[in-house]
């Protein structure tokens, strides 16, 4: 019925061992760390005051199970409950011997003492049990129940207080009572603080392990979607060492990103993704320059290392670049895909420059068939209606180097739509070009 | 005569290296590459897993350079620099020890830390065996390393800054936040992907003098106060 109990859990038991009677006594000391003999002296004292030791003593009997105590559940000796009990058995001296005029047999003063100590009993149970079942207080209906018995527990504490109160008339019984009253709130509190800071603490660890699951949740969903995903095509395609390598790199490349990319970016691309309006968004230059490498790494199957230096949105002169730049990796990676081709775009204030640099075998200018001219000039010719140029630098066994660069005129920034268009025009008309270049 | 042999003698010991990097099978593929590429030229003595073994074998062992980690269990790459160059505000336990930054982060925060804290360069696994050969005989000679991403980080980082060629500087804080158009010019080099000895053909120049002007962007780059760049690297995160 109980939900399992915590390691650290100490729950009070009527001991088997060493009794006397109920073995609540031997219980309570060991619960409580104090010697037996004083929890016994303190049972005798208050049977003298309006019976009220037998009360709890019977309370006790009733609501607390019998069972052996273990070793790792007894408190090491301590000394401020022992003083808090020492106090009370004074107290109840003072009321047995310095009070005459409490009757024992009184009912008046017999019933509401009853109730006082029926009400701590249940509180004492009550912060108990929720030591006990830590994480039993998560469920709401747990902890109402819990809060529901607590409050019944102080009700009844209160009721027999102004029972008391009330069925007085002098001033020494009223002296006599508000002293039980403090004694009552002492017990009460020191009852119930020990109790209220496990709450508090539970509660604060509860939150911290709410955040670290969702956390652990993000990164679980991304390693399934895509790393595991990812793994799975590579063990599919061992035979194919250029997809294993395309694989990973791809999976490298969405990996980094995820993990040292740009946040904002992050979003806005969740967002996009939600709108399923990919490219209608205003994308950034040196964005397009990074998707454009991708793009060329997933189809080719070589590796770009791209390096980007400031950025701004895209304009149609800045799109041209990109389309062109696009070409001259494309070119890089059919022509020497073994190294790294290095990518590096800068944009200042003034100007744009875009490098792509391959350490392929490169070629001689001047022995290059006419057809390859026409991918060269749609570079070209690209860079050229934008108010920019396109240099090609080679030569046998020195790798080529593309230079885009242009002067930048201030042009009112579009969105990436009419920009694609604008590069699928691009497109048609580069391949049917066949100038020599200068 | 006895000054040429003692170069010649220098130049073939091996540069002794410590390997720090928290995986295994990292470590033993760094170590197999080197193997390959470096024909004995260089010699592991040491490896670490985490930071207080890192300080530990380092300090014992007095390796000429650290290959280091950036992420590492007890502080990471930045821990390990700070308690062996650091140590007391003067030159630590292992002052002449130089460090070379190995990592799969290129995020800008991670390498301009390390760099900050004391690497004398900053590579990226992606690497090739030669390549890495080469990094750690520069460094081991007191030249820096700087990948073509760091070199855009700086580039980045220092752009807000006008060239200082044409006004001599006021002082030297303010000589310290700015790149000379000499040194911008060899880092756009570096980011386009050329090697040193190419840039050196390309400005005209000799491969020592690039050394020079990479070790002087190095310079400014760990001491400048500029507090842009402790902002610009963390924004760059955000």
């Amino acid at each position: 019925m109980s939900p399992p109990l915590p390691e650290d859990t100490r729950r009070l038991r009527r001991s088997r061992k060493g009794r006397l009677a109920g073995g609540i006594c031997r219980g309570l000391s060991l619960h409580l760390g104090v010697n037996v003999w004083l929890v016994r002296a303190l049972f005798a004292i208050f049977t003298w005051v309006g019976g009220l030791g037998v009360l709890a003593y019977a309370a006790f009997w009733i609501f607390v199970p019998l069972g052996d105590v273990p070793e790792e559940e007894r408190s090491a000796p301590r000394s401020q409950v022992r003083l808090v009990l020492l106090g009370l058995a004074a107290l109840g001296l003072l009321l047995l011997f310095g009070v005459p005029t409490a009757h024992p047999t009184d009912w008046r003063t017999i019933l509401p003492l009853a109730a006082v100590a029926l009400g701590l009993a249940v509180l004492w149970r009550q912060a108990d049990d929720a030591q006990r079942a830590g994480e039993g207080l998560r469920t709401r209906t747990r902890s109402t129940t819990h809060l529901a018995r607590a409050g019944l527990g102080a009700a009844v504490a209160i009721g027999g207080m102004i029972a008391l109160a009330d069925g007085s008339n002098s001033w020494a019984e009223t002296g006599r009572t508000l002293l039980a009253a403090l004694a009552l709130l002492v017990g009460a509190g020191l009852i119930g603080l020990p109790f209220f800071l496990r709450i508090l603490r539970d509660l604060a660890h509860e939150r911290t392990e709410r955040a670290r699951s969702q956390e652990r949740a993000e990164v679980a969903a991304m390693m399934h979607d895509s790393v595991l995903h990812t793994l799975t095509l590579i063990q599919r395609h061992h035979e194919d060492p250029a997809q294993v390598a395309r694989l990973a790199r791809a999976q490298e490349r969405e990996l980094r990103e995820w993990l040292y990319g740009a946040r904002a970016d992050r979003l806005r691309r969740a967002q996009q993704g939600v709108d399923g309006t990919e490219h209608a968004a205003v994308e950034s230059f040196a964005e397009a320059i990074r998707a454009a490498a991708a793009e060329v790494e997933d189809r080719h199957g070589a590796r770009l290392d791209v390096v980007s230096v400031g950025d701004a949105p895209l304009d149609p002169q800045l799109g041209a670049c990109v389309a062109a730049a696009r070409e001259a990796m494309v070119n890089a990676a059919k022509y020497a895909p073994e190294a790294p081709i290095s990518v590096y775009a800068e944009l200042a204030d003034d100007r744009v420059e875009v490098f792509v640099k391959d350490r392929g075998p490169g070629f001689d200018p001047d022995a290059v068939a006419p057809d390859r001219m026409g991918v060269r000039e749609s570079i070209l010719g690209r860079m050229r209606r934008h108010g920019g140029q396109a240099e090609i630098r080679t030569a046998p066994g020195e790798g080529t180097e593309v230079r885009l660069t242009a002067k930048r005129v201030p042009q009112p920034s579009v969105g990436g739509a009419s920009n694609g268009n604008d590069v699928n025009e691009e497109r048609s008309t580069g391949a049917e070009r066949t100038v020599v270049e200068s | 005569m006895a000054a040429a042999a003692a170069a010649s003698a220098a130049t073939a010991r091996p540069i002794r290296v410590v390997l720090v990097d928290d995986h295994k099978l990292f470590r033993t593929g760094v170590r197999a590459e080197l193997d390959e590429a470096a024909h004995g030229t260089v010699e592991i003595v040491g490896e670490a897993a985490d930071a207080p073994t890192a300080v530990a074998v380092i300090v014992e062992r007095r390796p000429d350079v650290v290959l280091l980690d950036v992420h590492l269990p007890g502080g990471g790459g930045v821990e390990v620099l700070r308690q062996c160059l650091l140590t007391g505000g003067g030159p630590g336990k292992a002052a002449d020890t130089r460090f070379l930054a190995l990592s799969v982060s290129d995020a800008a925060e991670d390498v301009i830390g390390v760099i900050r804290a004391g690497a004398r360069g900053y590579v990226t696994k992606s690497i090739s065996g030669t390549d890495l050969v080469d990094a750690l005989k520069r460094v081991a000679e007191n030249d820096a390393v700087f990948s073509p991403k760091l070199a855009g980080f700086v580039l980045d980082a220092f752009s807000g800054a006008a060239p200082a060629t044409t006004a001599p500087a006021a002082s030297v804080d303010e000589e310290l936040d700015r790149l000379t158009a000499r040194e911008r010019e060899v880092l756009r080099l570096i980011a386009r992907g050329y090697a040193y000895k190419e840039i050196a053909r390309e400005l005209v120049i000799s491969v020592k003098t690039v050394e020079t002007h990479v070790s002087s962007v190095l310079r400014k780059l760990q001491l400048s106060n500029r507090y842009e760049l402790s902002r610009w690297a963390n924004d760059r995160r955000l």
